[in-house]
């Protein structure tokens, strides 16, 4: 066992280039995590004294820092954030004051940071307390928020331990007066945490194309499955961004993906118009049902509008640097999240308009109606008024149910909406309807001479 | 640099024993104050003028002791200061004392009539930093069931007030009718419960005589209360590392073995408000033709993230497990408007409600949803705090951005918010003194329209009083005519400071610990 860490972390590290923090490694191989600390300390002077700059090292840092530049720092921060304008003014005239009649009380300060700026940082502290590995990665990171994608994994991927037997393992503080409702084990976090995670992950194109074409056949619960599948496809892939050379190889990637997309660009981009113009028809009809496809589109608003609104709230430049980095980070996959997401959303109709649509279907109305020699006959249930005179002498009119037989010669009586709720049950009947007055509605001859 | 403290953790992997730390117990009973009377029971008809005549009732008799106590028998220019019953009753050019609801009346302060006289539901006015107008249109009246009386003086400049808090004013009428203010006197602070003094009452209730003493030596030291506010969290995850820092922290598993055991005496979190940020709350209105289209059987995912309330149950779910905690809902999380709010329902928190008590509990949670305001005894000591709106509200009437003073006053005027229900509320506002029938269901009114008492007045002074969600921490400790003590915390806003306040339960002292990212 005695180096099963190193090559534990050698092959995540170096081979898979992953992050990995002192949390994450206790958690993989069931170590305190203060042993992990260690073990990432180990690995990383090792590792750096066969090759310089191999593994790169983020540090935890804590420790009090004097009062004077805490203050300044904080009053920096505040500066840059989008207050109400009247907040400067304020700040100046109350901090004389805050001196006299409030206290100072020590702050101590938690900071991570990377390796390169370390001693930097180490200089405004005035005692560190505690310096530790807070995680390892394979090149310099570029975003530091970065780091929070290994929690997020824990959550995820550790969901099924109980804490109360775990955490006592990693060394987390223990609780005995904990209390807990028995019973059902609470549920696994949902697949989907972050809608845009700074992951750049890299899915597949033919894991998304299989699951587009899947998607007519699936019933109508596409909505529950598609963010799941996008994110299982997520999960695998979040530490490819950290090569050392890491913008060429994005690079690289990125035109990758447009490649694996360019043959299905240009269908994707018809399907796509199809489905306004089906859609557009659509909306003109009344009735509005759970169909597939609307479904389908309800997912897409979804995706766009939440990473949008993270965009317009207004935070100072410092926010908003960061966030500009991070989307450049994102900036591939929410590249291809656009192309993807349009061909899951567009590409239903195909098989469908593919199939071959019962024209014949469409007409006929009610089941009980026979068409026999070519002559439409039947009994149909109607409503008579009935009229008689009851035991006192009133006259009482009643509506009695009665069956009439009738022929194609008698116009049609209004059962449209009988039709209409009788097709309701099936689900891909509002498909056919959609596509049949486009292909179905011009020549039947003309479907049939094809094949 | 001192290097014993650290050196174990930046040294190769020893194979040595490594040992979990306790937690200190908490000692923690929340009380019900703010509960509100749930489903049928709870009606919005009521006229909020009763607010106002109640809470004026229950502070007269003492502001009025206190007034009694500094003016009575004074002279003034050979005068004698004389009492008077009601507003109505000031005569002109005699010096006289008078106590009443203060009322000030503010043109850019949002006004319900207004709304309705211009019919102004669509396009409300933009919510504004101060109410307070710059060309001098602002007017402070003393009001009572009789009337209103106009104030001018010095001591309006000087002296902090508001709408809705109970003062006693001593002066004289002028010719214009305007009551020219000499002295102001307020309620001051109420009597404060000794520590452990309903845990003390309780065992003798228990033991039948005064037992309690050895309980009392027997107790075990507390620990230290961690209070924060202004998570935040908005499904952005540029911020969440901060986050994680600070669960990692309370977790103990960040730092080393010393700083570890420290984070152990940690024996409850508090989060007092806007742990989620809700990006939008409320659709504006002027836009419900193009919401009629995409109008969807169930929640509409276009305009609910769940992010949001996933990573915040998720962050909990991964305290719980080793630390308590207590959440009070604020402005922005996802419960109701008004005050007093209700605890958010556990069905926000899939993972964290297993810790939390079943409902209809005598005992409290582990994991504790409670109102915003909340009050309860912790160690010992009575806790009182809120999510923040009272004191930004009181912020828009008043001069500076002193938080403490402001902290202060309001204890002081024994309001715990006085600027309900007139103008504290989320967006629209009601000024319903006496006119706001609260039945359009558009409109935010500031507070629950309480029939039998108010319960914003404070009826037992808190040891500690925390509110979060201001600009920048601070505290300070002020001092009560029959000496009180209360600790004031302002508790700063997470997302913005990166900080935390811990509170020592033993000596009431304060500490800040900031979690920060180097960019």
């Amino acid at each position: 066992m005695a180096k099963d860490y190193m090559r534990f972390l050698a092959v995540q590290v170096i081979s898979e280039s992953k992050i990995i923090s002192y949390r994450m490694l206790s958690r993989e191989l069931k170590v305190h995590c203060n042993a992990a600390k260690r073990m990432l300390y180990e690995f990383h002077t090792h590792e750096n004294k066969k090759k310089p700059g191999s593994v790169y090292a983020a540090y935890l840092l804590y420790g009090t820092q004097n009062a004077k530049t805490s203050n300044a720092n904080g009053d920096a921060h505040k500066d840059g954030e989008d207050i109400p304008m009247a907040s400067s003014p304020f700040l100046s005239s109350s901090m004389p004051q805050e001196e006299d009649t409030t206290e100072v009380p020590p702050v101590k300060v938690m900071t991570v940071v990377r390796e390169e700026n370390l001693e930097a940082v180490k200089a405004q502290y005035e005692e560190i307390l505690s310096i530790h590995i807070y995680s390892l990665s394979p090149g310099p990171i570029n975003n530091i928020h970065m780091l929070s994608v290994c929690n997020q994994q824990i959550t995820t991927t550790y969901a099924h331990e109980d804490p109360l037997v775990f955490n006592k393992k990693y060394g987390v503080i223990q609780n005995p007066r904990v209390k807990r409702r028995t019973g059902a084990r609470p549920p696994p976090p949902p697949a989907v945490i972050e809608p845009a995670k700074p992951t750049s992950y890299r899915p597949e194109p033919k894991k998304t194309e299989t699951n587009a074409t899947k998607a007519p056949d699936r019933p109508s619960s596409s909505r529950m499955t598609a963010p799941k599948s996008e994110t299982s496809a997520a999960q695998p892939k979040p530490p490819e961004t950290k090569p050392v050379d890491k913008k060429p190889s994005l690079k690289k990637e990125a035109s990758d993906i447009f490649k694996s997309f360019g043959k299905t660009k240009a269908p994707t981009a018809k399907l796509k118009r199809e489905e306004t113009n089906t859609a557009s028809t659509r909306e003109d009809e009344p009735m509005k049902d759970a169909s597939e496809s609307e479904q389908e589109e309800d997912f897409m608003p979804s995706t766009t509008t939440t990473t949008t609104m993270a965009k317009p709230r207004p935070s100072g430049p410092s926010r908003s640097e960061r966030k500009e980095t991070l989307r450049k980070m994102m900036d591939e996959d929410s590249d291809e999240e656009m192309s993807n997401a349009p061909s899951k959303e567009a590409s239903p109709p195909p098989p469908v308009a593919d199939r071959p649509a019962p024209p014949a279907k469409e007409p006929s109305p009610a089941p009980p109606i026979t068409a026999s020699g070519g002559r439409r006959r039947g009994r149909r249930k109607v409503m008579r008024k009935k009229t008689v005179k009851d035991e006192e002498g009133f006259l009482v009119t009643r509506e009695e149910p009665a069956w009439e037989s009738f022929s194609e010669d008698e116009p049609r009586p209004p059962t449209a909406s009988t039709a209409k709720k009788l097709q309701l049950p099936t689900p891909s009947s509002k498909a056919v309807k959609k596509t049949a007055p486009k292909a179905g509605q011009g020549n039947i001859m003309n479907f049939f001479g094809k094949k | 640099m001192a290097k014993d403290h650290h050196e174990n953790l930046m040294s190769d992997f020893s194979d040595t024993e490594y040992t979990s730390n306790e937690r200190q117990p908490s000692n923690y009973s929340p009380l019900q104050s703010f509960i509100l009377a749930k489903g049928d029971q709870k009606h919005y008809q009521q006229q909020y003028g009763d607010m106002y005549f109640l809470r004026l009732a229950m502070l007269k008799p003492s502001v009025e002791e206190i007034a009694a106590d500094a003016w009575e028998g004074a002279e003034i220019a050979g005068e004698t200061v004389r009492r008077v019953e009601r507003v109505l009753d000031v005569r002109q050019g005699e010096f006289c004392w008078v106590a009443g609801t203060v009322y000030r009346d503010m043109p850019l302060k949002p006004n319900i009539l207004d709304d309705i006289s211009k019919d102004h539901w669509i396009s409300a006015p933009p919510p504004r930093v101060k109410y307070i107008s710059q060309s001098g249109q602002d007017q402070t009246m003393l009001e009572d069931e009789s009337g209103r009386l106009r104030l001018i003086g010095n001591m309006l400049q000087t002296t902090m007030l508001v709408t809705g808090c109970v003062v006693a004013m001593m002066g004289t009428e002028n010719a214009n009718g305007d009551f020219e203010v000499v002295d102001i006197k307020v309620p001051d602070l109420p009597r404060q419960p000794q520590r452990w003094e309903r845990e003390d009452s309780d065992a003798a209730l228990a033991n039948g005589s005064g037992k309690s003493k050895s309980k009392i030596e027997g107790r075990p030291a507390g620990g230290k209360v961690a209070i924060l506010s202004g998570l935040e969290i908005n499904g952005d995850e540029a911020d969440i590392l901060a986050i994680d820092l600070l669960m990692e922290f309370l977790l103990g598993e960040a730092c080393n073995q010393n700083t570890q055991q420290d984070v152990g005496s940690i024996s409850r979190l508090i989060i007092a408000g806007n742990s989620i940020k809700e990006a939008t709350l409320l659709a504006p209105r002027d836009e419900p033709s193009d919401k009629k289209a995409s109008k969807k059987y169930g929640y509409d995912s276009a305009a609910y993230n769940p992010a949001p309330t996933a990573h915040l149950d998720n962050f909990l779910a991964t305290l719980l497990p080793s630390i308590p905690i207590t959440i009070l809902p604020g402005e922005s999380d996802p419960a109701n408007v008004s005050l007093p709010q209700q605890p958010i329902h556990p069905a926000m928190f899939p993972r964290s409600r297993n810790y939390a008590s079943v409902p209809g509990a005598e005992e409290a949670g582990w994991f504790d949803s409670v109102t915003n305001p909340w009050e309860g005894d912790i160690d010992g000591w009575r806790m009182m705090g809120n999510g923040g709106q009272p004191i930004n509200d009181v912020f828009k009437y008043v001069e500076g951005d002193e938080r403490l003073e402001m902290m202060e006053s309001l204890l002081r005027w024994r309001c715990g918010a006085p600027t309900a229900p007139d103008t504290l509320c989320k967006c629209k506002t009601a000024n319903p003194r006496g006119f706001g029938k609260k039945t359009d269901v558009f409109h935010v009114a500031g507070c629950y329209p309480f029939q039998d008492k108010d319960q914003f007045v404070i009826e037992e002074c808190p040891h500690v009083y925390f509110v979060g969600n201001q600009p920048r921490f601070e505290t300070s400790v002020i001092e009560g005519p029959a000496g009180q003590m209360v600790r004031l915390i302002a508790v700063p806003i997470f997302r913005e400071t990166g900080e935390i306040v811990i509170l020592d339960t033993e000596t009431l002292d304060v500490e800040v610990i900031r979690f920060s990212v180097d960019e």
